[in-house]
């Protein structure tokens, strides 16, 4: 059994922290500060962890480094956590993920036993035909092929999100030997640097390895193991000021122009860096064998960091199956922890020169066998026996029983973060690992992602790289420096990829759990390509995207579709590298967007109003009911807050010429105190965009746009002045105005009580517009009518806001002025049947078909569109945006729903139209609303039927303008 | 005709294409995907994600111009994979209109300058 140690013969053990403790499923664990959940659960005894994706086969730690899937709990209610990268907080509540009813008794696990019956491409085959079952079928799937249970209704959400940025000339990505080394490269340069790592403390591999440093350029290490120089090497790097180090923080994707995304607990880090320096390492190289997968087989490094960081050693009696002197050195330490090593089998042959503990391993008498490999592990939840045999495979030779199984096989390196930047690794059969070489510019990679190995090495080659990382633009191939000198030794020959040892369960992707023999059976299918074999397989698809199986889904390919080594080619690496939580990726809720208040918000609130969002803004949707709110406008006074429109000053020596060209209309004869409607096409003539346009003064023109378009408009204008050079000034003032729209057959008496001028309709019509004052605020009148009542629109500095709210609102209390909402708006505005572009319309409505051709004049000169509006008359209209009401007590259709054209039977039906808008009018107390139909469904008394969400028809009656005040006496009384 | 239960379906989508704002618009309004750093001749480099594309920079035909060069202008763009000059907008910034030669394979090869510093294109 595993166990926490007080000594060790060959090193000192680190601080633990103050005694805590937690729970695992219910069960109390105690453990240290210190401890990750992982190491603390292993130093209890729990060597089961998770159950597998699909036959639920029971799974322990394995690399200690959250590499793979088998650490995935929920902490604290948040599903999918690595417990090998989470330090354990007093108190935490952790739970095992997919097994059901519990970890130790799955019932899930009868799928182990059904293997045959779960080929590859099973849901595939299984759920093809016929159609309907598949969405029955993926259902009962996804509840026993699941990861952690989401919490959907949010009650644990407390997390704020927050997004922060970093710009250092060099950033270094990995914090080990070489890492640090390249940090002190471009420090000793004169670069402020950054550097990354995603343990809790800097160092990688290096502190967890008693080799002495010897021959190392910074002298000052040497004769030191590589634990106590690589804290001598952080020290001296703690001196420099223009370090920032950001440790438990994960980089997860590198992009275009060097930018970098790492997320930090809740923080989503963006770092744009002029130079990049990845330096992630490598890790222990996976070996295939019969049941691969059990409990208690881990990674040589996963082992030293158990005994090295956390005081724990992970079995009592083991067995390390190396092909490199680094695997003795791992017997060594487990040795020094008091386990006993059974056996070091070695799959190198005799011959080759002893390193430095294999040495020390044989002087203690530890039995080793060379040119052997594991061949099967024994043992269901923990193993118990292992069988070695030839490399080749064939039958084995021994047996051992053991509780932990050490593999150190090799070296895989983390090249997914360098193959961002859309480069392939490829294997290089030199270093006999998968490389990628040829980085963008700006983009360094140095150490054991090459294949560097061994203090001395790494620390000479991470300086050289951190110095050429001083000059972004200079090119690493330039001076070859991963070409670092290495001696035979150091090249560690790949094992086959898997063992042909006979058996079932040679995993070669553990987290989707496809064995060798089913990536065979896909291979003789017909999915032999490496990136059809990965979709039809779902190798590399699960937690891990790949990390831990990419390379020998890639080896396995190959060798099994007869190429050779060199065309081990691995499916594209995308980011992200390691999980990333949603919350991270979105930002704070509800979204890194600023909110606009209009200058009369505190008076919505203190009228209690209902908001709504109307892209940024904060609109008043209504007070009350909407329905009841039309009856103050249509029976009495009413006023609404319409400062979010657009607001545009055009003025200068060619602003009449300007407007000619911008807008469809003609303007020659436009005079001052005037007021248009205008709607604005595109060059290719569709309708986009509608409101007034006033002539204020001489020379000084007034252009309202509707909410949405308020910024766009803008910078489109900006851009013909740019292009087209006009002699104007264009001035943006929607947000130095503020507006109301004070209508009601009793507005005219209202505004007459408090404004100096001649409001009658004789001294100020429809569509005119003044300037006058109110309680001494210069205000514009323009006399419009969007609700069908008579009505005039008031612009006034935003200053005054909320004074002249507040003295509208106690001037009009004998008129019984009463505020409405957008809602209420949108009902009154379909009685008239006015539209609204972009609600009504869309990118294919001609202004001739949506009704306001009357507002083109294509007879003048040039003008936006012009080419199109000519073409579009042409060719006349093919479909018409009518407005339409219903019979009384008609149901009332959902925005969107079809018009249809109902043939002889009922089954022949053909969609016909749509309806763009639908409401009830209270007025009318029958429904109303746009819709487009085909032409010859738009005359005016026809019918069209519409088919409502529920599937039942309604019909509608084709008005000719509006529903209510058709003649507009109202408007123009 | 159709089978009724697909209404639901085609029913909301109604026109296909009535979920795009109006094209000119679609400058305004358009996703922020890629990572590179766009140079502002105004503000210097900034993010990409601060910027708004509008079109490669074109000819407008004359107002009396042949019809299908006007469905030229204003349908087909040149999409070219190498260098072309765009229009771009800081619209997250100094609000600057200004044009950009890029290489359309390579973003991070770019030069930027202002419209009046520019020769006046070929009329192609
Ligand atoms: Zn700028």
């Amino acid at each position: 059994m595993a166990k926490r140690i007080t000594t060790h013969k060959y090193c000192e053990l680190p601080n633990l922290g103050e005694e805590i403790s937690f729970t695992f499923d219910g069960k109390r664990i105690p453990a240290y500060a210190n401890d990750s959940i992982t190491s603390a659960l292993i130093s209890s005894g729990t060597s089961l962890i998770s159950r597998s994706f699909k036959y639920h086969r029971p799974r322990g730690a394995y690399d200690v480094h959250g590499q793979g899937h088998e650490s995935l709990v929920t902490v604290d209610h948040e599903p999918n956590i690595l417990a090998d990268r989470i330090q354990v907080r007093n108190g935490m509540v952790v739970l095992s993920q997919n097994a059901w009813p519990s970890l130790e008794f799955d019932l899930g696990e009868f799928n182990d036993f059904l293997v045959p019956m779960l080929p590859n491409g099973f849901y595939y085959k299984m759920f093809h035909k016929p159609k309907w079952i598949w969405p029955i079928a993926e259902h009962q799937i996804r509840k026993v092929a699941g990861l952690g249970k989401i919490d959907t209704a949010g009650k644990n959400a407390h997390r704020r999100y927050e997004k922060r940025y970093r710009f250092p000339d060099v950033c270094v990505v990995g914090g080990g030997p070489s890492g640090l080394a390249a940090a002190q490269g471009a420090l000793d340069g004169g670069k402020q640097v950054l550097l990354i790592d995603d343990n809790p403390e800097l160092g990688g591999h290096a502190l967890h390895s008693i080799a002495p440093v010897s021959n190392c350029e910074n002298e000052k290490l040497n004769g030191f193991p590589e634990n106590k120089a690589v804290q001598r090497l952080i020290d001296e790097l703690a001196a420099y000021p223009n370090l920032e180090v950001m440790v438990n923080t994960s980089v997860f994707g590198v992009y275009e122009d060097n930018l970098i995304a790492a997320q930090c607990g809740a923080d989503l880090f963006k770092i744009r860096a002029k130079s990049v320096v990845l330096a992630p390492g490598a890790t222990d190289r996976h070996l295939i064998f019969e049941n691969n997968d059990r409990p208690g087989i881990m990674t040589a490094r996963g082992v030293e960091r158990l005994i090295m960081r956390h005081a724990v050693t992970p079995g009592e009696e083991a067995v390390v199956v190396t092909t490199h002197d680094g695997g003795f050195h791992t017997a060594l330490l487990l040795e020094g922890a008091g386990a006993k090593v059974a056996a070091v089998v070695d799959g190198r042959e005799s011959g080759n020169a002893k390193g430095e503990f294999e040495q020390k391993i044989l002087e203690l008498g530890i039995p080793v066998y060379k040119g052997l490999t594991a061949h099967a592990a024994h043992g269901r939840k923990r193993i118990e026996r292992v069988d070695i045999g030839p490399l080749s495979g064939g039958d084995a030779h021994h047996s051992f029983n053991c509780d932990l199984l050490v593999l150190a096989v090799g070296f895989k390196p983390q090249v997914n973060l360098l193959s961002m930047g859309s480069k392939r690794p490829e294997w290089d059969p030199a270093r006999q690992i998968l490389r990628v070489t040829d980085l963008p510019s700006g983009t360094f990679s140095t150490g054991e992602v090459h294949g560097c190995a061994g203090f001395a090495r790494l620390y000479a080659e991470g300086v050289k790289i951190g110095k050429v990382a001083t000059q972004p633009d200079s090119s690493v191939s330039d001076e070859n420096p991963h070409e670092t000198e290495r001696n035979a030794d150091e090249i560690i020959m790949a094992l086959p990829a898997d063992i042909e040892s006979g058996g079932k369960h040679h995993f070669i992707c553990k987290c989707m759990d496809v064995t060798r023999a089913e990536a065979r059976a896909s291979i003789d299918e017909g999915y032999d390509q490496v990136e059809t074999l990965k979709r039809y397989s779902s190798m590399g698809m699960g937690p891990c995207q790949g990390k831990a199986c990419h390379e020998a889904v890639a080896r396995l390919a190959a060798q099994d579709t007869g190429l050779s080594a060199l065309d081990a080619v691995p499916t594209t690496v995308r980011p992200p590298f390691s999980g990333v939580t949603f919350g991270v990726l979105a930002g704070r809720a509800p979204y890194l967007s600023p909110i606009r208040r209009t200058p009369f918000h505190q008076c919505h609130i203190d009228l209690g109003v209902k908001f709504l969002n109307a892209g940024q803004w904060k609109r008043p949707d209504s007070y009350t009911d909407p329905q009841k709110e039309v009856g103050v406008v249509r029976n009495g006074l009413g006023m609404i807050d319409v400062s979010t429109l657009g607001k545009i000053e055009i003025s200068g020596p060619e602003a009449i010429d300007f407007l000619q060209f911008m807008l469809p209309g003609k303007y020659a004869k436009f005079m001052v105190g005037r007021t248009r409607y205008s709607i604005m096409v595109g060059e290719d003539g569709i309708l986009f965009e509608d409101g007034t346009i006033s002539h204020i003064e001489q020379g000084r023109y007034y252009l309202t746009t509707s909410t949405g378009n308020q910024d766009a408009i803008n910078y489109l204008f900006q851009w013909w002045l740019l292009v087209e050079d006009f002699n104007v000034q264009v001035k943006n003032l929607s947000l130095a105005y503020a507006a109301l729209n004070i209508t009601g057959a009793e507005s005219r008496e209202f505004l007459q009580k408090i404004v100096e001028i001649d409001m009658s309709n004789e001294a100020f019509p429809y569509m005119h517009c003044r300037q006058a004052s109110i309680a001494g605020v210069p205000v514009s009148f323009f006399r419009i009518g969007f609700t069908g009542e008579l009505g005039y629109e008031i612009h006034f500095p935003a200053e005054y806001g909320e004074s002249m709210w507040n003295h509208l609102m106690s001037e009009g209390e004998e008129f019984a002025l009463n505020p409405f909402g957008v809602e209420t708006q949108r009902i009154l505005r379909l009685e008239k049947g006015h539209l609204i572009p972009s609600t009504d319309t869309d990118a294919l409505s001609s202004p001739y078909e949506a009704g306001v051709g009357f507002a083109i004049k294509d007879d003048k000169a040039d003008f936006i569109g012009k080419a199109f509006s000519q073409n579009f008359k042409e060719r006349g209209i093919e479909n018409k945006l009518v407005s339409y009401q219903l019979e009384p007590d008609a149901p009332i259709p959902e925005d969107g729903v079809a018009v249809l054209e109902i043939g002889k039977s009922a089954a022949d039906v053909k969609i016909a139209g749509r309806v763009t808008s639908s409401r009830l009018s209270p007025t009318l107390k029958r429904g109303v609303g746009l819709a487009w139909v085909r032409k010859d469904m738009a005359d005016l008394g026809n019918n069209f039927t519409i088919r409502l969400e529920n599937g039942r028809d309604v019909t509608a009656t084709v008005l000719d303008h509006a529903a209510y005040d058709p003649e507009g006496l109202r408007l123009k009384s | 005709m159709m089978p009724l239960s697909q209404y639901n379906v085609e029913q909301k989508m109604g026109n296909s294409f009535s979920h795009l704002p109006p094209l000119d618009l679609c400058v305004l309004y358009q996703k922020k995907t890629m990572s590179f750093q766009l140079n502002c001749p105004n503000c210097g480099k900034r993010a990409v994600s601060e910027f708004t594309f509008k079109s490669e920079l074109k000819t407008r035909p004359a107002a009396d111009a042949d019809f299908s060069e006007w469905t030229d202008y204003v349908y087909f763009r040149e999409n070219n994979m190498g260098p072309q000059t765009e229009w771009w907008f800081h619209s997250s910034g100094c609000q600057s209109w200004f044009l950009v030669e890029r290489d359309t394979t390579n973003n991070t090869d770019h030069r930027s300058f202002w419209y009046n510093d520019s020769e006046q294109p070929d009329n192609n």
